[in-house]
């Protein structure tokens, strides 16, 4: 039947379609070809397609998909007039010799998006680049994704000009579109349009230009955007238009742009009002480590008919509504899930569990229902699968039937950049549950996969959470250091001849804890162990390994706790009769304090808390030479505190390093980088040992013999040093 | 034997198949169920749990439909008909047998037929137990395919729940995917990747598709290699190789055990000849730090279809004089590259080499996710910038034919791979391309390098390996091992003068030397920006010590690929030395940093891989301040062998302390316990080393003209 199907109809051509025909379909076939049909019935699991005068009947396993909005599009021809491009030459060569570093350079970028009339949306745009170095070459690869069922896109023209003037034009069957790759937990209905400019060298020009028709939007008063200005490269002009029928208001906001730059030039045309954001001449954008996303520095301007979430709101909360549905399967589930907890914690906690534990990550995206408010709690439980908005559906809704208020909300993760809130635009990438209990509100994410009840993820933190059901939108706090900590207790015995007996114990929660059982589930216990011995010889090869265990990772009812003993052979440096001895893995680093100036604030994910206590017992005939000074530092961003106490044989240590803030601003960096590089230089402070007078080490006074002493009735809550 | 729960089947919820079509409203909304009917614009559409509902087409973008495949009719394990999952279902072994297994495979077949010399069809079936977490990510099954020599289909993938319900893949969580759709000329390859749908942990999940791959040749080579063993238990794998009697299939079985080998049979039936191995591993392996690949550990088949090696040259021959640019676009191209008399052939070889590595973006498609051993033409080349190792290389054989340099066109696979064309007539145990260049008599080789590579630098997975290179003139192929030139290639050196001053201060200058596969890392700076340059300078020294201050940095020009790759560093480290009392001060040997986590296991149970044979050489002058000396250490760190070497010493020399090392691996495996016992034994020596403080004391006497070690250890005492 495909054959007879192939034969008939006229060759397939590459491009979407314009228009939407009434009766007529796009058929895409399970080999992935595509057919327009004029006309098209569906009956008894058989499709009639009628094409010109001829008809076809198809089986519906041959068949992947019908849409009644894509068309098929003549190729066309495209401009090939590049009389305007040759005097961007002389402006990429002034920016070059002004960026002589640069691998390329922005000369003109160009975006025009036009909302119109009957609701559809048009927009263009334009690039033009300077390739300066071999590594910008990729520049020459362009794809771009729609949706075929609303969307086409058409390009324009592609070239590249040379320095000696020559052009090169991108053809038409140049071309492609295809079902781009992504990741093997995401599914969705989108294409790629990709090609590839031809003769793009060093020196030369790329300037494409293409065109974006959304003829079918979900709703006709949607219209929003976004456009960033600056970039890694820099860029000579860069401008922004947005165009709105007459009577429709246009709301936007402008951050990191200088105020007479962030204000649009306003014209009124025919039918039109057209705003316009034009910048010039900023210069790449140096990355620092743990510096804010990049949208939260560069120039960047937000446009959206709405003002306030109203109107969004309205339109998506029915989806939710329906898809927010207690169903007798869910209720069961609960059911099972919460039989025999004590009390609404515990119940709240083992649902919390299940959603983050055995449903699994995939992610179905197809329409703006999936894309927004996910699918019905009902079918994700079936499927046992889903992504964000899903897994945050799912789990309000299991709440909602032990009684407890809760809702899936959108986030922008604090990796991502700060969500824009002041005017009403699609900015969140993530769905977490915002619950309601006794006049508190709290979230869970169950995203994730490991974290005990009441914690989440530290992505999540610091962030705005969009309800759409109550259409509210409340700050996700910062929890502070202590709720994602880790904790450690070393008990150390030091022999004559530097031999190291280590017991090592930490407990975690937060984050911390999460990281920890996931890496130690994902381990068979012979692994952790090969793990924990990596680790342990990273310091000497010349140990015995004692204890290498951790708590159960799956017993969410109690803090994850790892411990290790271990004994290091010679460990403590003994040069003459002075004996080094460094706790092991106490050293602190910070890369984000490496520069010696910043521009940018330094942005960490949470807070976080360590600390440490330290026993060391002393060999008998050893005095304390040095003991490194306590050490204090107090401020709004770091608090650290490290004591040395010796009593008698014994050396006490207690430490403790506190972030209480995510964001350190630039404006403080000096002091933060000061209190920083004092805490690194005190944790490589070492303990200074002497031999007394008269006094012979023994090669066999050393630590205890493990493998002899190692008792089989030992508890077995132990760990390595993975910190 | 736990008895999987059969009689547990009457489904309340059960999702068929039939009921997983999406229907996408115009609105945003979507529905799940099944699509009944589409007549005179309107859609019924059955709505699952919610009746049918008759929809204007006009209100509708697209339907979705969910193809039923093979057993989709079927809701419940009692009802399975397919012999195969009945009977592993009826004799389900006790989970508790694999207590630490993520999933156990209860089933997997590699059904291979070789329909004709050119035709091959491969049905693989799995059916996979979930144990734990981890084990879910079998869940999400992908797999690649050649998008114009491969037909491939999805035949079912089936969940059998531990209730006994069965759920079945549907079409919304199945995508069939193109790779560089940007580059047609290498859109080669497809990707086909689904989501089962409720699995849970101890859930079995079931899937079977086939791939049909035509034109196999001498240039489309085909092979397969089975590695049986892997660290999650199997219970019954079974490969099975099936081909006309008449046709040769050459087989190699390796590294069989005395112990659970995999069973082979043998038959001949029907005119065609039957191959099987059958194996099986309940316990898995517990992978092991830097060992060798699997393919080298367990036992292996690899078989493939034996071709006439002057064919294959002839073939191969033709290809590449397809290939061959026009003379316009190759005279051009040479022109470009401004190539004088007076230069040497060494030196038009090194400009050819980085002309084309500067302006041919390579995009990254290998001979195996090609299909083939045609080059794309090298007007693609030329024309469009962009091209794979084999595109690019043969460019660079035709420009070196024109200049009248000789080269030959090669091939060969990573260096642990022992199955090569060398002992084997087939192209299809290849997987890179090199190629030879003779320049005044002496032998060059290349695998296309980079921008950020010397010519003839050979990286480290292709030293010592088995390479075939393809003499078109004479119609035939000869077989060489590459080089392993371990002090020219992987090599690293350092040297740095430390002033230190009373308060413990240091000044320092650095200064790098990277060779080989370390110049990569470095010459990488060329391509950013003198303000990033500055941040890594800070962040590099930054590493040294926290305290470190960059005062300044230097590099070499490091686009002169035929130059040294170095970066020097001056910077302070504030009280980097502790002074625990006037008279003592104490540091570490900051730029001295092994580390023995390699070497933590007492003994291995598997043969060891070191990345590469290399050496490296450290200097390091510390410039005491007035009446210090040091506390000698009375021990010398040395580790002497016919595999590794490393010899360090320090010595006190006026007011200069000067430390040297020099770490030479001659060999990249360890393969005998002996072996990793002398492996073990230099690091320890060398971690000992890095842990080793050096500590100043203070004399009112003059310093000692020259201290030295006065004992002398070899490695641990």
């Amino acid at each position: 039947m495909k054959n007879i199907l192939k034969t008939s109809l006229l060759c397939l051509l590459c491009f979407l379609a314009l228009a939407n025909t009434g009766n007529s379909a796009v058929i895409t076939l399970s080999d992935g070809s595509t057919q327009e049909a004029d006309s098209l019935t569906y009956k008894n699991d058989k499709a009639v397609m009628l094409i010109g005068s001829e008809s076809a009947e198809i089986e519906r396993n041959s068949i992947k998909n019908i849409s009644f909005t894509a068309r098929q599009q003549e190729k066309e021809a495209m401009a090939t007039d590049s009389a305007d491009l040759q005097a961007f030459m002389p402006k990429a060569l002034e920016l070059q010799k002004k960026y002589p570093d640069a691998q390329s350079i922005l000369v003109s970028e160009e975006s025009n998006n036009q909302h119109r009339a009957d609701g559809s949306n048009l927009s263009r745009y334009r690039s033009i680049s300077y390739i300066a170095k071999e590594e910008a070459l990729w520049a020459a690869e362009v794809s771009v994704s729609f949706d075929p069922n609303r969307e086409r896109v058409k390009v324009l023209h592609a070239r590249c000009l040379h320095p000696d003037g020559s052009v090169h034009n991108l053809q038409p069957e140049q071309i492609k579109i295809s079902k781009g790759t992504s990741g093997s937990v995401y599914f969705d209905q989108y294409q790629e349009l990709s090609f590839t400019i031809p003769e793009v060298a060093v020196g030369s020009i790329i300037d494409y230009c293409y065109e974006t028709e959304e003829y079918n939007p979900f709703d006709p008063n949607l219209f929003q955007g976004r456009n960033y200005f600056q970039w890694s490269d820099p860029v000579g002009e860069s401008i922004l238009r947005v165009s709105v029928p007459s009577g429709k208001e246009l709301h936007y906001v402008a951050y990191n742009c200088p105020p007479e730059l962030g204000k649009p030039e306003k014209v009124n045309a025919v039918d039109s009002i057209i705003y316009t954001w034009k910048m010039a001449d900023l210069a790449p954008v140096i990355p620092e480590p743990s510096m804010p996303p990049y949208r939260d520095v560069v120039p960047a301007v937000y446009y959206s008919l709405h003002k306030d979430f109203t109107y969004v709101h309205n339109k998506l909360k029915p989806m939710f509504e329906k898809r927010f549905q207690l169903t007798d399967s869910v209720k069961k589930k609960v059911e099972e899930l919460i039989e025999g907890a004590k009390d609404l914690n515990e119940k709240i906690a083992r649902l919390y569990l299940f959603c983050q534990k055995e449903i699994r990550y995939i992610s179905i995206k197809g329409n703006l229902a999936s894309n927004q408010v996910g699918h019905p709690a009902e079918e994700t439980l079936k499927n046992r699968y889903g992504d964000c908005t899903d897994k945050g559906m799912l789990l309000a809704t299991m709440l909602k039937h032990i009684g407890v208020e809760a809702y899936p909300v959108g986030v922008r993760t604090n990796d991502s950049g700060r969500a824009v809130r002041d005017i009403s635009i699609f900015d969140d990438n993530h769905c977490i549950t915002e619950v309601h209990l006794d006049g508190r509100v709290f979230y869970l994410d169950s995203t994730a996969t490991d974290y005990r009840y009441p914690y989440f993820r530290s992505d999540d933190h610091d962030t705005i959470a969009d309800n759409t059901m109550l259409g509210t939108r409340n700050q996700v706090p910062l929890p502070p250091p202590e709720d994602n900590a880790i904790h450690i207790i070393r008990k150390i015995q030091l022999a004559a001849d530097g031999t190291t007996r280590i017991d090592f114990e930490s407990t975690q929660n937060g984050t911390s804890e999460a990281s920890f059982r996931e890496s130690a589930r994902n381990l068979k216990p012979e692994e952790y162990e090969k793990e924990i011995r990596e680790s342990v010889a990273a310091l000497t090869a010349d140990y015995v390994l004692e204890i290498a265990t951790h708590s159960d990772p799956l017993d969410f009812d109690n803090q994850f706790k790892a411990r290790s003993a271990y004994t290091l052979n010679r460990f403590a440096t003994k040069s003459g009769r002075y004996m080094i001895f460094s706790v092991p893995y106490f050293e602190l680093a910070f890369s984000e304090v490496s520069l010696e100036k910043r521009r940018y604030d330094i942005q960490y994910s949470t807070s976080r808390l360590r600390t440490d206590s330290v026993e060391i017992k002393l060999p008998s005939n050893f005095s304390v030479k040095y003991l490194p000074p306590a050490l204090r530092v107090q401020s709004q961003y770091v608090e650290f505190e490290i004591i040395y106490d010796q009593q008698g044989d014994t050396i006490n240590i207690t430490r403790k390093l506190a972030f209480p803030r995510r964001v350190i601003p630039a404006a403080d960096y000096q002091s933060f980088k000061s209190d920083l590089e004092k805490i690194a230089h005190s944790s490589k402070q070492k303990i200074f040992l002497e031999e007394e007078a008269g006094e012979t080490t023994s090669e066999t006074a050393s630590a205890t013999a493990p493998a002899a002493t190692a008792s089989a009735s030992q508890p077995v809550e132990t760990e390595g040093e993975r910190e | 034997m736990k008895k999987f729960a059969l009689t547990l089947i009457l489904a309340l919820a059960t999702i068929l198949a039939v009921n997983a079509d999406v229907l996408y409203l115009n609105e945003g909304e979507e529905i799940v169920g099944h699509l009944k009917a589409i007549e005179n614009g309107k859609i019924s559409f059955a709505e699952l749990n919610h009746g049918e509902r008759v929809l204007s087409e006009s209100e509708v973008a697209h339907i979705l439909i969910s193809k039923i495949r093979k057993g989709d009719d079927i809701d419940n394990v009692a009802s399975l008909t397919d012999p195969v999952a009945q009977g592993i279902l009826k004799n389900l072994p006790d989970p508790s047998l694999f207590k630490d297994a993520d999933y156990v495979t209860l089933y997997r077949l590699n059904d291979l037929e070789y329909l004709s010399d050119n035709k091959i069809v491969v049905k693989t079936r799995e059916i996979i137990q979930i144990l734990k977490e981890p084990g879910l990510e079998m869940a999400n099954q992908s797999f690649y395919y050649y998008t114009e020599r491969e037909k491939c289909e999805l035949e079912f993938a089936h969940t059998y729940s531990p209730e006994g319900h069965v759920f079945h893949v549907t079409d919304d969580a199945i995508s069939d995917e193109s790779l560089l759709s940007g580059t047609p000329e290498y859109a080669r390859l497809k990707k086909f990747k689904m989501a089962l749908k409720k699995v849970d942990i101890g859930s079995i999940i079931d899937y079977s598709f086939s791939r049909e791959l035509s034109d196999v040749d001498e240039i489309h080579p085909f092979s397969l290699a089975n590695t049986f063993g892997e660290r999650e238990p199997v219970l019954h794998e079974e490969l099975s190789v099936t081909f006309p009697a008449g046709m040769e299939i050459n087989k190699v079985q390796m590294q069989w055990p005395q112990e659970n080998p995999p069973k082979f049979h043998e038959k001949v039936q029907n005119g065609k000849k039957f191959w099987t191995w059958i194996f099986s591993d309940p316990k898995g392996f517990i992978p092991e730090q830097n060992m060798l690949p699997r393919s080298r550990i367990f036992p292996r088949v690899v078989f493939y279809q034996p071709y006439d090696w002057a064919k294959i040259s002839k073939k191969l021959t033709e290809v590449y004089n397809e290939a061959r640019p026009t003379d316009a676009l190759l005279d051009d191209f040479i022109a470009r590259l401004k190539l004088t008399s007076e230069m040497s052939s060494y030196q038009k070889v090194c400009k050819i080499y980085e002309a084309i590595n500067r302006d041919i973006r390579d995009v990254g498609m290998g001979i195996p996710q090609m299909g083939s051993f045609k080059p794309v033409s090298a007007n693609v080349t030329l024309q469009k910038k962009y091209g794979n190792t084999q595109s690019n290389l043969a460019l660079f054989h035709f420009a070196l034919k024109k200049l009248g340099i000789v080269s030959y066109p090669g091939f060969c696979s990573d260096k642990r791979e022992l199955v090569t064309a060398k002992d084997h007539s087939s192209l299809a145990l290849i997987d890179s391309t090199l190629l030879k260049i003779i320049i005044d008599g002496k032998p060059f080789y290349t695998d296309g390098g980079s921008i950020y590579q010397p010519f003839s630098f050979v990286p480290t997975y292709l030293q010592g390996t088995n390479a075939t290179f393809h003499d078109a003139d004479n119609g035939k192929f000869f077989n060489e091992t590459l080089p392993v030139q371990t002090s020219e290639w992987n090599r690293f050196d350092r040297t740095v003068m430390v002033k230190i001053k009373e308060n413990g201060t240091m000044d320092v200058q650095e200064s790098l030397l990277y060779r080989g596969p370390y110049e990569s890392g470095i010459r990488e700076l060329k391509s950013i920006k003198e303000k990033e340059k500055q941040n890594y300078a800070e962040r590099r020294v930054k590493g040294v010590h926290p305290s470190a201050v960059l005062q300044s940095f230097g590099l070499s020009d490091m686009s002169d690929l035929s130059g040294p790759a170095v970066l020097t560093l001056k910077y302070s480290i504030p009280e980097a030395a502790q002074l625990t009392s006037d008279k003592i001060m104490t540091f570490t040997n900051f730029w001295v940093n092994y580390d023995s986590g390699s070497a933590s296991l007492a003994t291995r149970t598997y043969p060891m891989q070191y990345w590469a044979t290399e050496e490296n050489t450290q200097t390091i002058i510390f410039e005491m301040p007035e009446n210090f000396n040091w506390v000698n250490w009375n021990r010398q760190y040395q580790h002497i062998s016919p595999d590794l070497v490393f010899m360090s010493n320090i010595n006190q020399n006026g007011r200069q302390l000067i430390y040297s090392d020099r770490f030479i691996a001659h060999t990249d495996e360890f393969l005998t316990d002996a072996a990793y016992q002398n492996y073990r034994q230099c690091i320890l020596t060398m971690s000992e080393l890095a842990n080793q403080w050096i500590i100043l004391e203070k004399s009112d006497l003059k310093p000692e003209t020259a201290s030295s070690t006065s004992e002398v250890k070899e490695g641990k005492d």
